[in-house]
């Protein structure tokens, strides 16, 4: 997999050298060698995956997210013109894919009420408490209270405390300033770390 | 209000290495120095290697695959020719497929060498004594040709594959 953490934190290998790995396939993949775009599909695969994941919080539009924008990577390969980092480059091309997907799912549901929309935006029933606890046991509670944020704090908690990206990169990649990087940040880890110590009364009961 | 309360607020908030008693912050030492913070600060860190390990995901072979099958069908020439050079595995082809390929590409042939078309004059070395004049063919880069005659003189395939 890319490395796209920087020396920061608790990465491990020189960033440095997993930059020039990275461009060098990038290199020898525009230039037609097909062992160099598979192995750089096969690269940007988790990455891509990842990143469809924390935007849509669902696995199964997750998987389709990502088939699109690997498609979208070997046609468009062409254009990247290495100036900006290659794992930057390829943010840009999910995040648009997926505001793409997003654009037309809206319009079919606007245009013909699809019934998949309808599916899926249609409120959820209350759920029985027993099947929210076997859930709970089996999906794990913390992907729930993620999904349950914003899709911009979700991409920042992502990126910084999850990926180990500083705020000025996280802010360069998304399009922001880092004080907003700050600002999302501290409001995802304040919510996500609130549900996980109210998961643990034992915990709070020890503060107070 | 104790230190520990004060802490509960620098914990949904810290760093992760300061939750892990890392560096010489306030929360930091606190959590070196207290038990009980040090149990909170280790469950938001577990939860949070959870959540990472979730969004962690290697792709199979076969997704692989077939992204570049997708991409192969549909890319401009340059990427498509990059494509078509992976591996083999990475392009099954169904035989109904390949016969529909063969097919399209003898129709096309056929129609070019229908009578009144001109075509380049044939290289030498494909004329042997008394045998028919047989066209240059060229094929796109990547490409290879076959020149096929048939029992009709006036037609003649010419198989791209």
């Amino acid at each position: 997999m890319f490395d796209d953490r920087t020396e920061r934190g608790a990465c491990v290998s020189p960033a440095s050298k997993h930059r020039e790995i990275e461009s060098e396939l990038v290199w020898k993949a525009q230039a037609g060698d097909g062992r160099a775009l598979r192995e750089l599909v096969s690269r940007a695969y988790p990455l891509v995956h990842r990143w469809a994941l924390v935007r849509t919080g669902d696995p199964t539009e997750a998987d389709d997210l990502t088939q699109d924008v690997l498609v979208q990577l070997i046609r468009r390969l062409g254009a990247y013109d290495h100036a900006a980092r290659f794992t930057t480059w390829l943010y840009t091309v999910t995040r648009n894919a997926s505001l793409d997907r997003h654009r037309r799912t809206e319009r079919r549901r606007r245009a013909y009420g699809d019934p998949r929309v309808a599916e899926r935006t249609r409120p959820e029933p209350p759920p029985d408490p027993g099947d929210v606890a076997d859930r709970s046991h089996l999906m794990g509670v913390v992907r729930t209270f993620f999904k349950e944020l914003p899709p911009r704090q979700r991409e920042v908690f992502d990126l910084g405390d999850l990926q180990g990206l500083s705020s000025v990169e996280i802010a360069e990649r998304l399009g922001i300033e880092p004080v907003s990087v700050r600002a999302h940040l501290f409001k995802a880890r304040r919510a996500l770390r609130a549900r996980i110590l109210e998961r643990h009364p034992e915990l709070a009961e020890e503060w107070t | 209000m104790s230190p520990c309360e004060k802490m509960r607020h620098l914990i949904l908030e810290g760093e992760p290495h300061e939750l892990r008693g890392e560096g010489g912050s306030p929360l930091a030492v606190h959590v070196r120095m207290c038990p009980r913070c040090a149990r909170a600060a280790t469950r938001v860190l577990d939860e949070t290697e959870r959540l990472d390990a979730f969004l962690t995901r290697d792709p199979t072979g076969a997704q692989v695959d077939a992204v570049l099958e997708r991409a192969g069908r549909a890319a401009s020439p340059s990427t498509a020719r990059a494509a078509s050079d992976a591996p083999p595995a990475a392009r099954p082809r169904s035989p109904s497929r390949r016969w529909a390929v063969l097919a399209a590409a003898a129709a096309v042939g056929a129609l070019l060498l229908l009578p009144g078309r001109s075509l380049p004059p044939p290289g030498p070395e494909l004329l042997g004594p008394g045998a028919r004049r047989l066209p240059t063919v060229e094929a796109m880069t990547g490409q290879r040709v076959a020149v096929v005659e048939t029992d009709n003189p006036e037609i003649t395939v010419l198989w791209f594959f």
